[in-house]
This record gives C-alpha cells, sequence and structure tokens, in this order.
C-alpha cells in the first residue's frame, strides 16, 4: 500500500534538515554571542567596559534564536501527533517514520531552548567586559 | 641526594611556618576562597544527595517494585528524572556559580592596596604601587593587611604562569602581553603559600611563595621597612661581603638599594634577609642554604636563569652570603 | 658452466654425482688459494720485509693513487660548505699571522722553496705558495680543518673555532699573489722601536713567547697591531690574561691558534707574559666616526642598564666598573677593537668560546642579544676610555 508522493508521510517528503534546525540555531547564537562579546570589548567598549551593546545584541538573538526554535519544535510537535500513534513511534511503517522524526525534532528543540538560555544567562550576571 | 635535601628542607620550612593549612582551600582564610570553599561543600553535598537517591532509585527498582510499571508512570520517571531534574539541577549550579563570579573579579575599590606581580622563570616579582605614589619592590613574598581589599595586576614577559593563593582566594593566569586581575579579601592573619598553578617550565614546582596576612599597623610597619634602603653592613664579615657583591656584578641583575645596585634582571635583595624563604619559597632562608645557592643554583633549582658561583673562593662565598643574610 | 668444463675435460656432462664433484673441486682450489694468499700476505708483514722508510719514497703509481683518493675525498666531503666572505683584511691578517707560526714550517712561504726538512717526508707537504689555486676555498677549509690521514697534515687543534680556519683559507687565498717582502710585512707587522722591548713589573726576563709569537699578532705594544682581528692586550687586568691563557693550555677556552701556543706555557711564563701585558700603557681612547654615534648612544644604553624587556644585564657592572673594586678575573673591555667583542659573542652564543672559571657568566647573556645589539654595545666599548686614562 503506497501513498500518492504529495502525500505528507510520503518518503520523498521526509527529509532530516529539519531535525536538525534547533541544534543548528543553538549554535548560531552560541557563536554569534561570542564573537560579538569580543568585538564589542575588544573594539568598542574596551576591557574594563560596560557589556550594555552587547547585552542588548544577545538578548535580541536569544529571542530570535528562541522563536526559530519554538517554530522548528512546533513543527515537530504536529508531526508526532500526525494520525493516531503512540510513542515510541517504532512500527515499520511510513506514518511511524513521519511521527518519529517529528518526536525526535521536538526533542532537540526542547534541548536546544535550554542551551541558549543557559549561555544568555551569562550577560544576566555579568555587566561589564571583565 | 638533591631531591631529599630539597624535600627535607621543604618540610623542616613547613614545620617552621606552623602546621597544616598553609596552601589549603578548605580551610579559606580570604573571602574569595570562602565563597569557593561554600560552593565547593555545596557541590559536594548535591552530589551526595544525588548519589544517595540513585541508590535509592535502584533500591526502589530491584527490591521494592520488581514489577513492571504502566507506561504512563515510566514515562513519568523518564522525562522527570531523565530531563527535568538535571535541567533543574545544571540551571541552578549554573545560576548560583555564575552570580559569584562578577564579586570575584570585580576591582577593588578606589584607595585599596594594589600590588602588581610578575610570574617570570621561576620567581615572582613583586611591586607594592603605594597610593601615595612611588613604589615598593620585593620578590617571592607578599604580605597583606587583614581585613582589606587588594588588587593583584599579574602579568609575565615570558609564558603562562598562574598566581594562586588557595587558602585566601581563587587563582588568575599571568599571561605575556596583558594585563589580568585579581582581587582578594584575606579574612585572617597567618602565613599561607601561594604557588604557580600553570606549567610554566623546569622549574615550575620550585615557584611559589609565602603570602603572610598580618594586623593593619604590623602591615604598615612592614611596608615602611621594606621601603628604606638596605641595612649598612656593621662588621667585617658583611662590610667584605658588599664588596664582593659588587666586585662580582652582582649589581648587573640584582638591586639593593642604597649601594648602587641597581640591576633588574633577578630579583631585588634590598631585604632578602627579612624574607621567609629562598629561591622562591621553596628552600628555607638561612646561612648555609643561601651559600649553597649561591655557589650552586643550577643543582638547586634546575634550569635557573642565576648562573652558579661555584668557582668562587670558600671564603668570598661566605662573605657573601652573610651580607645578604644581613639585609634585614 | 660446470657443463662446459666437464666436456673440456670429456667427462660427462650428463651425469650429477660427477657435476658435484666438479663443483667440489672448484670450491676447495679456490679456498685454499685465499687461504695461501692470507698466509702469505701475514708472513710478508711479521717477517717486516716491507719498507715504511720515508727515503724510500712511493711507487709513482702508489702516490698517484693515494693522491688521487685523497682530492676524491677532499672534493666529495667538502661539498655543501658555505663559504663566507673571505677578502677582508682583518681576516687574512689573522690567518697570515697564524700561517707563519703553524704552517710555514712545513709548507714554506713566498719567495722560497719547499723547507728542507718537509722535503724528506713521504709524501711531503706541498709548497703551498705555488699549489694552493690547485683546492678550492671549501677544499681548503676541509683540508685545515680536519688534516689528512696517512700524511703529516695534523686537524684544527678544536672543531669549534670555524672562523679561525676562515681566516687561514682567507690567507691561502691572497698568497699567490704575495712575494717575499710583502709577506713578510704582513706577518710580523712595523719593525718594533730599536730600543730593546720594557720589561715592565719586575720581570727581570722577558719570555721566549713573547718575542716568538704573542707579539706577532698582540703587536709589541700589546694593542693587537690596530687590527680588529685581535685583541688590544695592554693595560688588561692581570687576572683574567692568566685565566686566559691557563684557559686555553687546557682546553677549555677553544682555539686553534692560542691553544697550542698556551699550552707550551709554563706557570712561570704565563705569570709573566700577564704582568707584562697587565703593565703596558692602556690603548688610547679613540674618536668614533660620524656614522657609528647612533649605534654607540645604544650600546650605552645596553651597556649601562642593560636591555630589560630582554633580561639583559648591564655590562659595565663587572666590565667597566667605575667608583667600585674591579674584579680582575673579568676584562676590562674599554678599547678593545668591536670586531673581537662581536666575535666573542657570537662564540658564547653559539657555545663555542669557553674560557676560565668565569666565562658561564657570559653565555645566558649573550644568546639573549641580538646581532644589532651586539655590534652597538662593542663599538660602546671601542670608544671608552680604559679606566687607567679615566
Amino acid at each position: 500500500m503506497s501513498e500518492p508522493s504529495h502525500h505528507p508521510t510520503h518518503e520523498s517528503r521526509q527529509s532530516l534538515w529539519r531535525l536538525i534546525v534547533s541544534p543548528t540555531i543553538w549554535a548560531a547564537h552560541f557563536l554569534l554571542s561570542y564573537i560579538t562579546a569580543a568585538i564589542w570589548c575588544e573594539k568598542v567598549a574596551g576591557r574594563d567596559g560596560p557589556l550594555t551593546g552587547a547585552r542588548v545584541a544577545i538578548a535580541i538573538y536569544t529571542v530570535v534564536a528562541l522563536v526559530g526554535i519554538a517554530i522548528n519544535g512546533w513543527g515537530g510537535w504536529r508531526r508526532h501527533s500526525y494520525g493516531a500513534g503512540e510513542v515510541p513511534h517504532d512500527a515499520d511503517t511510513p506514518e511511524d517514520r513521519h511521527r518519529f522524526l517529528g518526536f525526535a525534532t521536538l526533542l532537540l528543540a526542547a534541548l536546544s531552548a535550554i542551551a541558549v538560555l543557559f549561555a544568555a544567562l551569562v550577560v544576566i550576571f555579568f555587566n561589564d567586559c571583565r | 641526594m638533591l631531591r631529599s635535601f630539597c624535600h627535607s628542607r621543604f618540610n623542616a620550612t613547613l614545620a617552621l611556618i606552623g602546621g597544616s593549612g598553609v596552601q589549603s582551600s578548605l580551610d579559606p582564610a580570604g573571602r574569595e576562597a570562602e565563597r569557593i570553599a561554600a560552593l565547593f561543600w555545596w557541590m559536594t553535598g548535591g552530589t551526595v544527595v544525588i548519589w544517595l537517591s540513585m541508590v535509592a532509585l535502584a533500591f526502589y527498582a530491584i527490591h521494592a517494585r520488581p514489577e513492571a510499571h504502566t507506561e504512563k508512570r515510566a514515562r513519568l520517571f523518564i522525562i522527570g528524572g531523565g530531563a527535568l531534574v538535571p535541567t533543574v539541577v545544571l540551571g541552578g549550579l549554573l545560576t548560583y556559580g555564575l552570580s559569584m563570579l562578577p564579586d570575584l573579579i570585580a576591582k577593588a575599590p578606589d584607595g585599596s592596596l594594589r600590588i602588581a606581580v610578575t610570574g617570570e622563570q621561576w620567581w615572582w616579582r613583586v611591586r607594592y604601587v603605594l597610593p601615595e605614589g612611588g613604589e615598593v619592590v620585593t620578590a617571592n613574598e607578599i604580605r597583606l593587611p587583614v581585613g582589606e581589599p587588594v588588587q593583584f595586576d599579574l602579568d609575565s614577559p615570558d609564558v603562562i604562569h598562574s598566581f594562586w593563593i588557595p587558602t585566601i582566594g581563587g587563582k588568575m593566569d599571568m599571561i605575556p602581553g596583558r594585563q589580568t586581575r585579581l582581587v582578594l579579601h584575606p579574612t585572617r592573619t597567618g602565613t599561607f603559600r601561594g604557588v604557580c598553578a600553570e606549567y610554566c617550565g623546569a622549574s615550575h614546582t620550585y615557584m611559589a611563595f609565602y603570602a603572610v596576612v598580618m594586623e593593619k599597623a604590623d602591615f604598615k610597619r612592614w611596608l615602611e621597612e621594606q621601603r628604606q634602603p638596605a641595612a649598612e653592613p656593621v662588621d667585617p664579615l658583611t662590610k667584605q661581603g658588599r664588596e664582593h657583591f659588587l666586585a662580582n656584578g652582582c649589581s648587573a641583575c640584582h638591586t639593593v638599594r642604597g649601594i648602587g645596585a641597581d640591576g633588574l634582571v633577578g630579583p631585588d635583595l634590598t631585604h632578602l634577609g627579612s624574607r621567609l624563604s629562598l629561591g622562591a619559597g621553596f628552600l628555607p632562608n638561612d646561612l648555609e642554604t643561601l651559600t649553597r645557592w649561591i655557589a650552586r643554583t643550577n643543582e638547586v633549582k634546575p634550569g635557573v636563569h642565576m648562573p652558579h658561583f661555584r668557582m668562587l673562593p670558600a671564603d668570598e662565598l661566605h662573605a657573601l652570603a652573610a651580607y645578604l643574610a644581613s639585609l634585614k | 658452466m660446470i657443463r662446459l668444463l666437464a666436456k673440456l675435460v670429456g667427462l660427462d656432462a650428463g651425469d650429477a654425482a660427477i657435476r658435484r664433484g666438479i663443483r667440489a673441486v672448484i670450491v676447495f682450489t679456490l679456498a685454499g688459494l685465499l687461504l695461501v694468499g692470507v698466509i702469505a700476505g701475514a708472513l710478508l708483514v711479521v717477517s717486516g720485509a716491507i719498507p715504511t722508510a720515508a727515503s724510500s719514497r712511493h711507487w709513482a703509481v702508489t702516490e698517484w693513487f693515494l693522491h688521487f683518493t685523497m682530492r676524491r675525498s677532499i672534493d666529495t666531503h667538502s661539498l655543501g660548505t658555505d663559504v663566507p666572505s673571505l677578502d677582508q683584511p682583518d681576516l687574512v691578517l689573522k690567518g697570515a699571522t697564524h700561517y707563519e707560526i703553524g704552517c710555514r714550517s712545513c709548507h714554506g712561504s713566498p719567495g722560497g722553496t719547499l723547507p728542507r726538512i718537509p722535503q724528506q717526508m713521504t709524501p711531503h707537504p706541498p709548497y703551498l705558495p705555488l699549489r694552493i689555486g690547485e683546492l678550492k676555498p671549501r677544499e681548503l677549509f676541509y683540508v685545515v680543518k680536519h688534516g689528512v690521514k696517512f700524511t703529516g697534515m695534523p686537524a684544527w687543534p678544536t672543531q669549534k673555532r670555524d672562523d679561525e680556519i676562515w681566516a687561514v683559507v682567507a690567507f691561502l687565498q691572497k698568497m699567490p699573489g704575495l712575494d717575499e717582502a710583502a709577506y713578510h710585512q704582513l706577518v710580523n707587522g712595523p719593525p718594533p722601536p730599536t730600543a730593546p722591548i720594557e720589561t715592565l713589573g719586575g720581570i727581570t726576563q722577558l719570555p721566549h713567547a713573547l718575542t716568538q709569537s704573542c707579539m706577532r699578532c698582540h703587536g709589541h705594544d700589546g694593542l693587537g697591531r690596530g687590527s680588529g682581528a685581535f685583541p688590544k692586550l695592554a693595560g688588561q687586568s692581570i687576572g683574567y690574561l692568566q685565566n686566559a691563557l691557563k684557559a686555553y693550555a687546557q682546553g677549555r677556552r677553544h682555539s686553534g691558534i692560542m691553544e697550542p701556543l698556551s699550552a707550551g706555557l709554563d706557570s712561570a711564563a704565563i705569570r709573566d707574559l700577564a704582568r707584562h701585558y697587565h703593565n703596558l700603557r692602556a690603548p688610547e681612547r679613540r674618536q668614533p666616526e660620524q656614522q657609528d654615534t647612533a649605534a654607540i648612544a645604544e650600546g650605552e644604553s645596553i651597556a649601562r642598564r642593560g636591555i630589560f624587556t630582554q633580561r639583559v644585564p648591564s655590562c659595565i657592572d663587572c666590565h667597566a666598573p667605575e667608583g667600585r673594586r674591579h674584579k680582575p678575573a673579568y676584562p676590562l673591555l674599554a678599547g678593545q677593537p668591536a670586531d673581537y667583542l662581536v666575535l666573542q659573542l657570537e662564540l658564547f652564543k653559539d657555545g663555542r668560546r669557553g674560557g676560565s672559571d668565569y666565562a658561564h657568566l657570559m653565555d645566558p647573556i649573550a644568546s639573549r642579544l641580538q646581532p644589532a645589539q651586539m655590534r652597538a654595545v662593542a663599538l660602546y666599548f671601542e670608544f671608552l676610555a680604559h679606566p687607567s686614562q679615566r
């Protein structure tokens, strides 16, 4: 029994890329925050200067990153809840593979969100470049 | 033989200083060390709690309820125990640790005592920057007033060293080409030991110092004494020693204020006799060791930059050591 | 081949046993011949019949073969040698004076022939003024440094002083262009004053070595013939001079020129020589050239204060003390030629200088100096007034 190719659970419509969107956002957020703080402290504020501008930037990155992760996670949730299937989605069917990928995406999104928050936590406590 | 020599000397020095705790971060004598000790105890306590919980869970699973759980209950265990609890615990620890940091690296208030310490292979160049201007230079020993914040400005001309007095506070790297900062608040008087905490070459182990926390009045008196030029030799032997010090060119590397010795390569020796140790915190400061140090530096401290003076006649070495020991 | 042999002697080559027999005969014959040869050779040597007399000379073919072997060896072993610039008067002078002391007695000098005694050596040394062009500079360097086996040519007394060997090579390059008079002018310098050389410091008799060797380079006035090749010994401290001669004599200071000369001195001669040079009038302070003033100023700063960032201590505390006692073991550097001082610093830096028990003090200092800083500080001392003239 095969689905038509436009059907959401058809194999040609599955992608691993959506799985790694959230961790990629986390990595980008980490890198951007790090580079922003480094450039800010070296070129703008000076070694003992205030972190203000970098803090605002990192706050914006964080919001953007969390929204991105949330959208990706929401997508994962929808695929996970497709039809009527219970975790662990381990049946050898296109539907369960579809649900499984969605569920993994959702879990990675949750992990990435926590990691982004942990990284952003630093600038809550630090207000200068030291 | 050399090792046993150093070892016995070191033990003797320890005994001299008075028992344990001179280099323990679990016996804090500074505000920063107290916080680090508190963090250590919290983490140890937390670790014990987690470990006990795990043992309890294992016991529960094996003995109390060996039969299978319902799906719902199992999911609760996995999500709660596997994801939520670690997230909360790590989040809490991170928050606690981060909240300590700004204070630990904060600048000392204006007007605080400032000490510039340069870590060199393998000794410490120490300069007290006086608020009224000028500085007092010494080496391989740091004295601090109790109950006051002290700011250390740290750097290095050669390789990365790390400045650490475990009993008083955390450690801070000394990096060639940039200045790092460390603020310490000693809370009780006593003699403690500091070390280089970053491997820096052959004699890294022998790069230490004593940190003496004193009552404020005592500290003031000490600093004033250190500020003075070298003591004038009184007996013929030490007078002779001073002549040898100058004639042998010791002054090309060492400063002894007041006698025209202005070398900057090695440690300032103006008040060498008043220090607790020789060779950067690992040898006792007595006449015998001092003589041996001058004659056989390279054997006592591998790789040391000071050349040995084995070739000097014994009486010259003796007079030199006597003179340096008299510089109280 | 065995089949062929079998056919020749009329045996059945198809028979394996016969082939084995023939093979055995061949092997035993060869082994027997070898044994006889070895025994005969041993008997020849043991009997003493071979003449090793130099007077018997080599056969022409032996001589050709030995010479050819040596030339091939020298050429191959000296491949890849970096040849420094040799056309420098100081280098030539240093090489020339050493040639006169160390080489001439075997190799002769311009305007003569091969000296009488080396003529009787087998093989006899070449008369160099005519034959020097046969070897390239790199080959000459190799021969002077390492000597030649089975001839009278010794290796250089130390393997640490390539600079001295290049000085000899520099002179050898010049020698074919010199006539007898020019050669004598070069190796002897201007004639000494007609009055007998002053004896100073209570020395009743000048050491033989002084007139034979020392003066040739260091000058009768101890001023080093005004050349950057030689240190000025006049006015130098006694302790340093004595220590230096002893260190040379014991091979602790390295020099193919000074080691053999010092090794021949007894302690009384060393003491007298040191006193003699110490008591000679120290070099006059000279005025520097305009173009050197910047370097001299930098040199003064290094000499007086050291270079703190490189952890280089000051020089004057030991080498030109002001207002304090000078330690006799440390050389006074005022007035010494900058070239000589730079050479010493380079030797220290490379661990090739050696010296007395005090010499190790200089190793870390020299190794922290940049070449330009060595030159600057050396120039400062060249134009500094000697303490006796301040």
